[in-house]
């Protein structure tokens, strides 16, 4: 096979995003990298092609900003999403502290309290239990409401980020590298690790795969900080490698014996999740992994696994099937972890060759993804511009649908694809995305406001014709000049759906449209009848919304 | 008539034509089954979840123990307050209908129930309980929906599989291809959006109906599309059982007797459901224990009595076993908060007359020297539990769900 330096890949990279889009044809030629996937023809790319990279490389976009990136060209849209540095970084605020200290006389009491606190009169007894107690809820809550708080703003990136990509791949890696909430039990940590997936998402796998066997969050949860070399705990160097680099398979029993002696000593600071490098617990003795004898540590352990082919070969096929489809050919895993070995593994010029390949944009690929439960509602949020969103009620509904974001199912991560199917689902699915468009009768997780009384009129006031209280479809949909109840349908399907609608399903839309009364105005007349016009468009998205058709990508 | 000739008339008075006109899809696989008739005698099993750690030592209080009296304190039940079962045992004071149950033959307790390795946190103990899992493999189906998948390959049934009560669907019920149902109360188990307009509901129906699935698109359009179709069907079907077969019985007012009168409705309306799984909380009884657990064991002691109540009146009795669970047992030694914390071996309940009634097994040692830090040590693994049931109540060999050969009980026929 013929080896493309980097360095001349890099310039016709920068060249095509010099010159735009055109360049990008003429890069069909052997200029471009050859080792990498074969590209789309520039001529391909249409509105749909830019909308299934705008979903899949993030988790959608209005049809504004689909036409916007249609309109770039295939180059420079894919360039838009996957150079990062271009775009700002959200600047949310979020406060994740570590736990206050334990003042000394506080652990004293606690020491007190095991050993000899039966012994203390009644009176003494009780006050300091009252006060320890007082102490642990106050702890409590401050983490319950960090933990919740961490959440809502990792969600909050994903709807207002103007870098989709990162946050996609950051979702990504949280599966990847899964960590429960639930064992590690510290929103600081969790934070830590969030950061550390979001600092590395477009970057550097080795780095990342370093970051991790360093990190407070995974160390805690696959038990490596009772690793020590008296009691080796294989749990990490097992999963490092089946789970989260190599594949079953590609490597041994007795790799996974030195590799946790390897990793022995890698431990964390318990408040404020800093990686501890604990030397006295540490095995430093010869080990021998793959085949190669050395003193090796936890670096030592990592740095072996980045170099076997097995490695990147996993990891290109693990991306692929995330954002194209789950069988690529032998062929394209080749490739696609070539790319990522001649270039050590950094990922943007894999992602780049994949967004821009025509495998990405096959009919294998395009429209026959199962929306995870987060992109479903973040999609939905991100494809109509729906303002102030209940964040928490966006985690609940995708926890109802079995992805509860920071508690994955277990070290696997989400399985994904038709196992985020079943039939509890499918109605969590459709009444949440109700509920986004501000259509459903009750959803939970959104507390209904006032007092009892007031809740119930406004529920009988549910009618048709009322104040609608959801999503302004007469802004989203104004300018499109539509004149008819079916054009209106055409427009939100060619805009929301990735499959084509039968001709049955498209007649039961434009007639619940038009309605058992009055038929709907065209759309200049939608201002002077704008309550009742959106409502009626509303209650037509959200049956459009609620079918199987909406649930893919 | 038949149940058999019921459900197709049901259907097709419901449904129409289109029903009976069957294909090949997966759509229509799915959609059939609701038309199978389940076998009217199929025994079923109702999984009730003690969440939060039970400590068995006061519910089958061995109350002539030195061990027993030495370690309690407040939370110590005294003899003259059990319901005495033998010269060792007593039942707690509040489980009167257990005690019913037991003396009328429908109640069977083993004793000394754990795993290996135990652990002590409720989330890591709790899933070990739900995968059952012999393989240190991380895997995601539980031992329920392992069972469906097993015993029930060619039946697609979504309903075989059932939780009532809580808002996640439990782990354990979780199959491949029988991920099962889970819903809060009947209630929120169906489509929401249309707030009672009909013109809209109607536009539903049409759109997520199976024939509208067609035989188009992808392999994943078919499933999602097969799944809605099943899910509304289900959805009706359901609700319908629900709020036609309130039986006479009075249930108390809590969370475990509502779900267990929906469980006992639907199986007088002869759903296809095999396994249902229902929830009780509040066993983490770390501090003043003796006034909590003795709530806990009314509210389930009366739900539990009421369901059973239920079933007898509706003549299904005999085709129900109820295995109550949690998740560890509590420390022998109470702690200073008149509570008691997490331990690791403690009982399982069996109830229906199906069972052999009576205390099976023996407890652990209560003696400081066997004790395990403190705790029970079990004597009888919990996956010999689930495999008597699976093998001699569902009738179903358990070595491909559980994954290894356990010892069968006699707590079983």
């Amino acid at each position: 096979m013929k080896v493309t330096p980097v360095s001349s890949r890099l310039a016709s990279i920068t060249l095509a995003l010099l010159i735009g889009s055109n360049a990008f044809a003429q890069d069909d030629t052997p200029s471009l990298p050859t080792r990498g996937l074969e590209p789309l023809a520039a001529t391909d790319w249409d509105y749909a092609k830019a909308r299934h990279l705008a979903a899949r490389a993030g988790f959608g976009a209005t049809p504004d900003e689909v036409a916007k990136l249609h309109a770039m060209g295939l180059r420079r849209a894919v360039e838009f999403l996957v150079n990062i540095a271009a775009r700002p970084q959200p600047d949310f605020p979020l406060n994740v502290q570590p736990p206050p200290a334990k003042s000394k006389s506080g652990r004293k009491k606690k020491r007190l309290n095991m050993k000899a606190i039966e012994k203390l009169p009644p009176e003494e007894r009780k006050k300091l239990l009252a006060e320890l107690k007082k102490q642990q809820k106050a702890g409590r809550s401050t983490e319950r409401a960090q933990y919740g708080q961490l959440r809502e703003w990792w969600v909050r990136r994903m709807i207002e980020s103007p870098r989709p990509l990162e946050e996609k791949l950051t979702l990504f890696w949280h599966g990847h590298f899964a960590t429960g909430y639930k064992t590690v039990k510290n929103t600081r940590m969790m934070y830590l690790q969030n950061q550390l997936l979001r600092q590395h998402a477009l970057g550097n796998f080795g780095k990342l795969l370093h970051g991790i066997a360093r990190d407070a969050a995974m160390l805690r949860y696959l038990d490596n900080d009772k690793n020590v070399r008296k009691h080796p705990n294989e749990n990490l160097a097992r999963e490092i490698m089946e789970l989260f680099s190599m594949g079953e398979g590609n490597y041994t029993e007795q790799d996974i014996k030195e590799g946790a002696r390897a990793l022995t000593g890698n431990s964390f600071d318990r408040r404020t999740g800093k990686f501890e490098f604990r030397r006295r617990v540490h095995d430093d003795g010869k080990k021998t992994i793959f085949g190669r004898t050395g003193k090796f540590d936890g670096t030592g352990f990592v740095d072996l696994i980045l170099e076997q082919p097995a490695t990147a070969s996993f990891i290109a096929r693990k991306i692929f099937a995330f954002f194209a489809h789950p069988d690529p050919s032998e062929q394209t895993t080749r490739r696609l972890s070539t790319v990522l070995r001649d270039n050590g593994y950094e990922l943007a010029p894999l992602l780049r060759t994949l967004f821009s390949s025509k495998e990405f944009y096959g009919t294998a690929a395009m429209g026959t993804q199962i929306k995870s439960p987060v992109q479903l509602l973040v999609g939905t949020i991100r494809g109509l511009g729906l303002p102030n969103t209940n964040l928490r009620g966006v985690i609940t509904a995708a926890a109802g649908m079995d992805q509860e974001l920071m508690q994955p199912p277990n070290v696997k991560g989400w399985d994904g694809g038709a196992t985020w199917i079943n039939a509890g689902a499918m109605f969590a699915r459709q009444n949440a995305t109700a509920a986004l468009l501000g259509g459903a009768s009750k959803s939970r997780g959104r507390k209904p406001r006032g007092n009892k009384k007031r809740r119930n009129k406004k529920r009988t006031n549910r009618g048709r014709n009322k104040k609608p209280t959801g999503t302004d479809l007469v802004a989203l949909l104004a300018g499109q000049q539509l004149e008819t109840p079916a054009e209106v349908v055409d427009y939100l399907t060619t805009v929301y759906l990735v499959v084509p609608l039968s001709a049955e399903k498209r007649r039961a839309l434009i007639n619940a449209l038009n309605g058992d009364e009055d038929p709907m105005p065209p759309s200049s007349e939608w201002n002077a009848r704008r309550h009742q016009v959106n409502t009626r468009l509303l209650a037509a998205l959200i049956l459009m919304m609620s079918l199987p058709e909406y649930q893919l990508t | 008539m038949t149940r058999f000739e019921d459900a197709t008339r049901r259907e097709f008075l419901t449904r129409g034509v289109g029903v009976l006109a069957a294909g090949t899809t997966i759509t229509n696989l799915i959609a059939q089954s609701t038309l199978v008739p389940h076998d009217a005698d199929a025994p079923i099993l109702v999984v009730l979840q003690m969440s939060g750690g039970h400590d068995g030592l006061s519910a089958v209080v061995p109350f002539r123990n030195d061990d027993y009296i030495r370690n309690r304190k407040s939370t110590l039940i005294k003899p003259d307050e059990v319901l005495k079962v033998n010269d060792d045992f007593g039942l707690h004071p509040k489980l009167t209908g257990f005690k019913n149950l037991l003396d009328a033959g429908s109640l069977a307790v083993i004793q000394g129930v754990g795993y290996p390795k135990p652990v002590r946190s409720h989330f890591k103990s709790m899933d070990v309980w739900h995968m059952a899992n012999n393989s240190p493999k991380a895997i995601s189906r539980g031992w329920i929906g392992r069972y469906c998948d097993h015993a029930f390959k060619d039946d697609m049934d979504p309903k075989l599989n059932l939780a009532i009560g809580g808002g996640k669907s439990p782990r354990a019920i979780r199959g491949k291809a029988h991920p099962g149902i889970a819903f809060a109360q009947p209630n929120s188990f169906r489509y929401r959006a249309q707030g009672g307009d009909e013109m809209l509901t109607e536009t539903y129906k049409l759109l997520n109906r199976k024939t509208a699935a067609g035989k188009m698109g992808s392999k994943s359009l078919q499933l999602v599309a097969a799944t809605t179709a099943a899910a509304n069907a289900s959805s009706d079907e359901i609700l319908r059982l629900a709020a036609r077969n309130r039986s006479g019985t009075t249930y108390p007012r809590t969370k475990l007797a509502s779900a267990l009168q929906t469980v006992a409705a639907l199986i007088a309306g002869g759903l296809s459901t095999r396994v249902y799984y229902v929830t009780m909380g509040g066993f983490d009884t770390h501090r003043t224990q003796r006034r909590r657990h003795d709530r806990l064991m009314t509210e389930f002691d009366q739900s539990v009595s009421a369901f059973q109540k239920d079933l007898a009146k509706q003549g299904n009795a005999g085709r129900v076993v109820t295995m109550a669970f949690s998740e560890f047992g509590r420390r022998v030694k109470e702690n200073a908060s008149q509570g008691t914390d997490h331990g690791k071996a403690g009982p399982m309940f069996l109830v229906g007359p199906g069972v052999n009634a009576g205390i099976h097994g023996a407890l652990p040692s209560l003696a400081k020297e066997d004790l395990d830090k403190g705790d029970l040590v079990s004597n009888t693994d919990f996956r010999s539990v689930y495999a008597t049931v699976l093998e001699k109540w569902l009738r179903t060999e358990s070595q491909p769900i559980l994954g290894a050969r356990f010892p069968l009980l006699d707590c079983l026929g």
